[in-house]
C-alpha cells in the first residue's frame, strides 16, 4: 500500500506536528538515504520527538516477498513527502476535528489530489500533569489514490482504533497510578500551583518504553495487510460463486474485498487471476477434439449459437476461454450459467447453463457442447453440429489457428497474440462500419486486404461493433 | 485556514467575481458594502497560556474565573457567535497559540479579511520578549491585508500585581510596541492598550471597548444616553448586553470603574434571583427591572430596553421623588433605541441608502430632546403641559 502512516502530537509548548512517520520504501535504498542528517533541524522537546531503546533514529523492517522496506521516522525520508505530512498533521489536530464526538474523534476525510488525501483519527491520551489532563493525538495515513483510501477505509479505521484504544489505554494504566500516588485534588489543596511541566512524551504517559516500536510493527502490518486487503478484479457477466445478474449488463468493474484474514485472499488471487490469465485457446482445444476446435471457433466467431450445458465449475473455465474469441464490446453477447430457459432464446450466441435446463437440439444454427458426467469414447464432452465448415476459412480463424499451433508460444504469449488479432479485425470492422455507400466499402475491403470468406465474420461483428 | 479543493478549480475567477451569497465569512467586506449582514469577527491572539480561551469563557460563557484553571489546551480556531442583540453580533474567533498563523500556509486573507478587531493577549506575569514579536509580526501582516482593523492589546493576568508594576509594564510595552511598528513604516496604526484581569471586572470594561468600536451607531447611542442623562437628573447610565456583562454605551462622562462593578453586580442580582423566583423559562424578560438603594444616598435603577438590552442608571437618592417622569423618560429612551433597530434592519436591507440613515439617526435625538420631561430645571406645570403637548 503506497501510504504514510504518521502519528501526530498536538504539543502543549510547539503546536502541532508529526513525531512517528512510517511509509513504504520500493525502488529507494534505505542505505542511501541519509537518515542521520534530517534529525538536526527538531526542537528539544520529548513530546515532539520520539525514543527508541535502542538509541537509533530509525526503525525498519523488511518484508523479503515483495522486497518492502516499511521505515519509521520522525519525519518522512522524502522532503516533499514531509511537507505534505506536516500540513495533514496541522490540518488533523487543528483543523479537521470531529466535534460530535468530542472524547474520541472518530474518523475525517480531507485532502485533495495535490496535498494528498488523508483519514485522520483524532484520539486523547490522558496525562495529569497536561492543561484539561488530556494530551492530543492522532493518526493519518495518507495517500495519492482517494478511492483506494475510501474503499479500504472499513479495514483502516478498524485497526486504527485498535491501536489508539491500545495507548488510551495502557496511559489510564498510568494515570490510575500516579492518582495513587498524588491525586488532583492533594496537589490543588497543598496549594502548589500549576507549575509548567514540561510535556511528556508518550513513552512517558503509557509508561511502555518499546511504544514507539510496537506502533512501528502496527503500521507497517496495515500497510503490508492493507495492499492484500483489496484486489481490483474486471469481471464479466457472472462469476458462479457471486449472485446472479438479471440480464446481460455490460461489464462492470467490481472491487471485491474479504474482511477476514490473508489466507483467503490469497487464494482468491489464485483462483481468479490465473484463470483468467493462463488458460488460452489451447484449453478449448484439450476439452473438445481437434476438429471440433476449428468447428467452435469458426461458429464462436461468425454468430453461430453456441450453447455449452454442464456443471457451472467445469464450463467456467471453457466459457472464459471463448470469451477471449469475441472483442470486448461484444462480451455482453455471453452468458455464464443463464438461470432461464428463455435465456436460450433471447439473443445471446455463447451461453452457458446448467444440466437442469432443457435447450434446443443441434441443428446447423446451434452448436451444442454438452459436458457429459462419463466418459465417452475417452472424451468427457460431447459436441453436436449440423452445419459445415466452409472450404476457405475467415483470415482471422486462420491466423488464431497457427498461433495455437505455434509450439513455442506461451499460454501468455498466446492469450497477447490472439488479443491482438481479435483488435486487428475488431477495428477493421468498426473501419466498415463507418463508410456509407457500397462502393466505398469494396475500396475499404481491397486496402484492409478483406477477402468474400471473411464475410460472415464481418455480417456477425458489423452488427455488434458501433 | 482555507483550504480549497484543489479538484475544484475556485482561484481561476478573479477575485471580484464571486458567489457573494455564499462568502459566509465575508472576505468582501470592503469591496461589498451591501454586505453588511457579515458579523464582525473579533480575533484572540497571544501566545500559549496567555488566557485567551479563558477570557473568552468568562465573558461570553458565564465560567467562573477559577474553573478557567483546568481548561485544556486550544488545539484549533474555536468560534464563538455572539448574536445576544442586533448591535451585539459578533463572532469571537480564538485560536491555538501554538500555530504560528502568519505562515504562508495559512490564509491570511481569509483570517484578517472580515476580522473587525484583533485583540492580543499579553501574559503580565510571564516574560513579554516573545510574545511583543509575535505581536508585531502579527500586527504587520494583519495590516497588510485589512488596514481596517483595530489593534487592541490586553496586558492580562494583572491581578496580584501593584499598580506600579502595572503601570510601568504598559508604559513599557506602549514604548516598545510603538518603537517596533514605526521601525516597520507603520507608525499610523493606533494600538490601545487595557490592563485586564479575569478575576474582576477589567476584562469585562476592556471587552466592552472593544465591542463599541465596533458598534456603527454608537454616537447615536451616546447622544442619546446624553439627552436622557440630565433630563431624568441621572448621573451615570449603562447600556447593557446582559448575557455578557458587556456596556455597549454609556453618556460621555468619564466612566469610573467602580461604578461600573456596580452595575455589573447589580445585574448578576436581578439574573439570579429572577431565574430563581420566576415562572418562565427566561430570567430576563420586558417586565424586569430592579430598584436598589444604597446607604449612601444613592439609588441604583434597572430597566429592561429589550430582550437582550438593560439599562442601568445611577442616580442621587433626591433625584428619585418623580420616578413618573424617569419612568416617562425612559419609555421615550426605548421607543428612540427602537427606532435605531429598526432603522439598522433596513440599512441592511437598504445598503445604499446608509447616508439618510444618519441623518435620520439626527432627527431621532431632536425629536427625544422635544420628547422629554425634565426634572429640574422646570417647574411641574409647564413639565405637565410641555409633555401632554407632545403626547
Amino acid at each position: 500500500m503506497n501510504a504514510v502512516i504518521a502519528l501526530c502530537h498536538f504539543c502543549e509548548a510547539h503546536g502541532p506536528c508529526a513525531i512517528f512517520c512510517t511509509q513504504t520504501l520500493r525502488d529507494t535504498k534505505i542505505e542511501d538515504l541519509q537518515l542521520d542528517q534530517q534529525q538536526h533541524s527538531q526542537k528539544e522537546c520529548s513530546a515532539c520527538n520520539y525514543t527508541t531503546t535502542t538509541g537509533r533514529n530509525n526503525i525498519y523492517s523488511k518484508d523479503t516477498e515483495s522486497g518492502a522496506t516499511f521505515l519509521s521516522t520522525q519525519t518522512s525520508v522524502l522532503p516533499e513527502v514531509a511537507t505534505l505530512v506536516k500540513q495533514a498533521a496541522v490540518r488533523s489536530l487543528s483543523c479537521e476535528i470531529n466535534t460530535n464526538k468530542d472524547k474520541d474523534g472518530g474518523f475525517v476525510f480531507f485532502g485533495d489530489s495535490a496535498r494528498g488525501h488523508v483519514l485522520s483519527h483524532t484520539f486523547r491520551v490522558c496525562d495529569l500533569q497536561t492543561r484539561g489532563f488530556y494530551q492530543l493525538f492522532s493518526i493519518i495515513v495518507l495517500m495519492k489514490d482517494k478511492y483506494f483510501l475510501l474503499n479500504i477505509k472499513p479495514f483502516l479505521a478498524e485497526h486504527l482504533k485498535k491501536i489508539s484504544s491500545e495507548l488510551q489505554a495502557a496511559a489510564q494504566r498510568t494515570k490510575e497510578a500516579e492518582e495513587v500516588n498524588y491525586s488532583a485534588r492533594q496537589r490543588r489543596l497543598s496549594g502548589a500551583q500549576f507549575l509548567m511541566p514540561t510535556p511528556r512524551s508518550l513513552v512517558e504517559l503509557t509508561c511502555e518504553q518499546n511504544v514507539f516500536a510496537q506502533l512501528h510493527s502496527h503500521f507497517a502490518w496495515i500497510l503490508l495487510a492493507g495492499s492484500r486487503f483489496l484486489t481490483e478484479h474486471v469481471t464479466f457477466g457472472n462469476l458462479p460463486w457471486l449472485p446472479p445478474q438479471s440480464s446481460g449488463r455490460p461489464p462492470a468493474q467490481r472491487l471485491t474485498y474479504n474482511s477476514s484474514t490473508l489466507p483467503m485472499i490469497e487464494k482468491y488471487e489464485e483462483s481468479i487471476d490465473d484463470q483468467e490469465e493462463f488458460f488460452s485457446l489451447r484449453h478449448i482445444k484439450q476439452v473438445v477434439r481437434k476438429d471440433d476446435f476449428a468447428n467452435v471457433c469458426y461458429c464462436a466467431l461468425t454468430g453461430v449459437k453456441i450453447i455449452v450445458r454442464g456443471a457451472p465449475e467445469r464450463t467456467f473455465n471453457f466459457m472464459m476461454c471463448l470469451k477471449k474469441l469475441l472483442p470486448e464490446p461484444m462480451h455482453n453477447l455471453m452468458r455464464i450459467d443463464a438461470q432461464h430457459q428463455h435465456s436460450i432464446s433471447s439473443e445471446y450466441k455463447i451461453i452457458s447453463v446448467s444440466n437442469d435446463i432443457a435447450v434446443p437440439v443441434a441443428s446447423s444454427s446451434v452448436f451444442r457442447i454438452d459436458f457429459l458426467d462419463e466418459h465417452l469414447n475417452g472424451h468427457d464432452v460431447s459436441v453436436k453440429w449440423q452445419g459445415e465448415l466452409p472450404r476457405k476459412l475467415p483470415d482471422l480463424m486462420v491466423k488464431l489457428q497457427r498461433a495455437v499451433e505455434e509450439k513455442t508460444f506461451t499460454e501468455l504469449v498466446l492469450n497477447k497474440q490472439t488479443k491482438v488479432h481479435i483488435e486487428e479485425w475488431k477495428n477493421k470492422v468498426k473501419c466498415l462500419n463507418h463508410a456509407k455507400s457500397t462502393s466505398v466499402q469494396t475500396k475499404l475491403k481491397k486496402v484492409l486486404g478483406v477477402q468474400p470468406q471473411d464475410q460472415p465474420l464481418i455480417n456477425y461483428w458489423s452488427t455488434h461493433l458501433h | 485556514m482555507s483550504y480549497e479543493d484543489d479538484d475544484y478549480p475556485v482561484d481561476t475567477f478573479p477575485k471580484e467575481y464571486e458567489y457573494t451569497a455564499y462568502d459566509q465569512d465575508g472576505l468582501d467586506v470592503n469591496a461589498l458594502p451591501s454586505n453588511s449582514e457579515t458579523k464582525p469577527r473579533i480575533l484572540l491572539m497571544g501566545l500559549r497560556r496567555s488566557g485567551k480561551s479563558s477570557i473568552q469563557k468568562v465573558v461570553f460563557h458565564k465560567m467562573s474565573p477559577n474553573e478557567t484553571l483546568f481548561l485544556e489546551s486550544t488545539s484549533k480556531i474555536v468560534k464563538d457567535d455572539i448574536n445576544n442583540s442586533s448591535f451585539v453580533q459578533f463572532q469571537i474567533w480564538d485560536f491555538p497559540g501554538q500555530i504560528d498563523f502568519i505562515e504562508p500556509t495559512f490564509d491570511s486573507d481569509m483570517i484578517f479579511g472580515g476580522c473587525g478587531a484583533l485583540v492580543f493577549v499579553i501574559d503580565a506575569k510571564d516574560d513579554y520578549n516573545e510574545a511583543l514579536t509575535k505581536f508585531k509580526n502579527t500586527v504587520i501582516k494583519a495590516y497588510k491585508v485589512n488596514p481596517n482593523i483595530k489593534f487592541e492589546v490586553f496586558i492580562h493576568k494583572v491581578d496580584g500585581i501593584s499598580d506600579d508594576s502595572k503601570m510601568e509594564s504598559q508604559r513599557d510595552i506602549h514604548q516598545r510596541t510603538s518603537d517596533d511598528l514605526s521601525e516597520a513604516g507603520l507608525n499610523k496604526i493606533h494600538l490601545s492598550f487595557h490592563l485586564t484581569s479575569i478575576y474582576d471586572h477589567s476584562i469585562f470594561e476592556a471587552f466592552s471597548k472593544v465591542v463599541q468600536k465596533l458598534i456603527s451607531q454608537l454616537p447615536t447611542l451616546e447622544n442619546l444616553l446624553n439627552i436622557f442623562i440630565p433630563n431624568s437628573g441621572i448621573e451615570k447610565a449603562f447600556l447593557f448586553d446582559v448575557v455578557s456583562k458587556i456596556y455597549i454605551a454609556t453618556d460621555s462622562s468619564p466612566v469610573d470603574m467602580q461604578a461600573y462593578e456596580l452595575c455589573c453586580d447589580m445585574i448578576d442580582m436581578v439574573i439570579d434571583l429572577s431565574s430563581i423566583y420566576s415562572s418562565e423559562e427566561t430570567a430576563f424578560d420586558s417586565g424586569s427591572s430592579s430598584l436598589i438603594k444604597l446607604n449612601n444616598n444613592t439609588i441604583l435603577y434597572l430597566r429592561e430596553v429589550n430582550k437582550f438590552l438593560a439599562l442601568v442608571c445611577i442616580l442621587r437618592e433626591e433625584n428619585f421623588n418623580r420616578q413618573g417622569v424617569i419612568d416617562y423618560n425612559f419609555i421615550c429612551f426605548r421607543d428612540a433605541i427602537s427606532q435605531v433597530f429598526e432603522l439598522r434592519m433596513k440599512s441592511q436591507k437598504l445598503a445604499p441608502l446608509q447616508e439618510h440613515n444618519e441623518q435620520d439617526d439626527h432627527d431621532l435625538e431632536d425629536n427625544l430632546v422635544m420628547a422629554m420631561g425634565r426634572t429640574h430645571l422646570e417647574d411641574d406645570n409647564s413639565m405637565m403641559s410641555r409633555t401632554q403637548k407632545l403626547t
